[in-house]
């Protein structure tokens, strides 16, 4: 039963788009920043359009609101992100990190609202030359807006190694796994740049859709 | 013997006595860190101990592991604030040279 009517479609498409386009952030990278330090991010692809900010009051944990729209359903949800960073590994020449990600918010789809979230765990190691990573994420915003379980990995190289403040870049494959709904796999080959506090992302499915993510530390 | 027991007393004292001045006038902090990867890790650092009053700089270097803070004359920083820093980054400290 419809509640209110806060987003039409059209303007919950335009304001993700604004959103995106006046925050440069974010991917699949740290979930977390320092203790006191803020992110911005927004991921782009061919299943959603996402922006969220992340507000980490220790280095452990991170805080900060949330907007998906899902381009099949065409529903939205907005929220707050709750991550925690259950462990880290501090090596001399690498880090790794075990992510637990969840995310309670309002689900919308043509005015009807209801309660949806998401929560998931994420590991990830890299090296200055290396990189690896695994995400997997239950979401349950009703079938109407989104109803599955994903999971994400990813392998990287970077072709030369970077110092402080110099351009970072790095050459990576992900690969996208729906086992529910879509029964299927689609993998990404991306770019990665990133300097200073700022990181782009840029690749092309292996269906033709392209992915886009960008992220910001403060 | 007992006035050299004394003497040797004293030079203790003199000693322990000089190791936290030495430190309170290091104007060159060296710390050796790890899980420096990335060029987020620098900009961590640097947020964090930017907003430390005695810091006059901070360069990370990520071949060496090593976090260089370049105090304002009569700043200090004592380890303690150091590990502080370092862990609220999220990386562990390995060790900590003054010069």
């Amino acid at each position: 039963m419809p509640i209110r009517k806060p987003w039409s479609r059209g303007s919950a498409l335009s304001t993700a788009v604004l959103l995106c386009l006046l925050s440069p952030p974010a991917a699949q990278a740290r979930l977390i920043s320092y203790a006191g330090g803020w992110m911005v991010m927004s991921n782009n692809d061919q299943f959603a359009n996402e922006v969220s900010a992340v507000y980490s009051p220790t280095a452990t944990t991170g805080i900060g609101p949330f907007y998906d729209y899902y381009r099949d359903t065409g529903g939205q949800m907005a929220g707050l992100d709750f991550n925690w960073l259950a462990h880290r590994w501090n090596q001399k020449d690498s880090q790794g990190n075990l992510y637990f990600l969840s995310g309670l918010g309002v689900a919308n789809h043509d005015g009807e609202e209801h309660a949806g979230g998401f929560a998931g765990i994420e590991a990830d190691w890299e090296s200055r030359r290396y990189y690896a990573s695994y995400e997997n994420r239950y979401t349950e915003a009703g079938h109407d807006v989104r109803q599955e379980f994903q999971e994400t990995g990813r392998i990287g190289i970077a072709p030369y190694i970077a110092e402080s403040g110099s351009l970072h870049s790095w050459l990576m494959l992900q690969a996208d796994h729906f086992p529910e709904d879509r029964k299927s796999w689609v993998v990404t080959p991306l770019v990665r740049l990133f300097q200073g506090p700022y990181l782009a992302e840029a690749g092309v499915a292996s269906n033709g859709h392209p992915m886009f993510n960008l992220m910001i530390t403060f | 013997m007992k006035k050299i027991i004394k003497n040797l007393t004293m030079l203790g004292l003199v000693l322990l006595l000089a190791a936290p001045a030495q430190a309170a006038t290091a104007k060159h902090i060296f710390v050796t860190v790890n899980g420096l990867v990335c060029d987020f890790c620098a900009v961590s650092m640097k947020k964090i101990f930017m907003k430390k009053a005695p810091v006059e700089a901070v360069t990370v270097n990520l071949t060496t592991k090593i976090v260089e803070i370049d105090l304002k004359p009569g700043g200090t920083l004592d380890d303690r604030e150091i590990k502080k820093g370092i862990t609220d980054a999220g990386y562990a400290v390995v060790g900590i040279r003054r010069d």
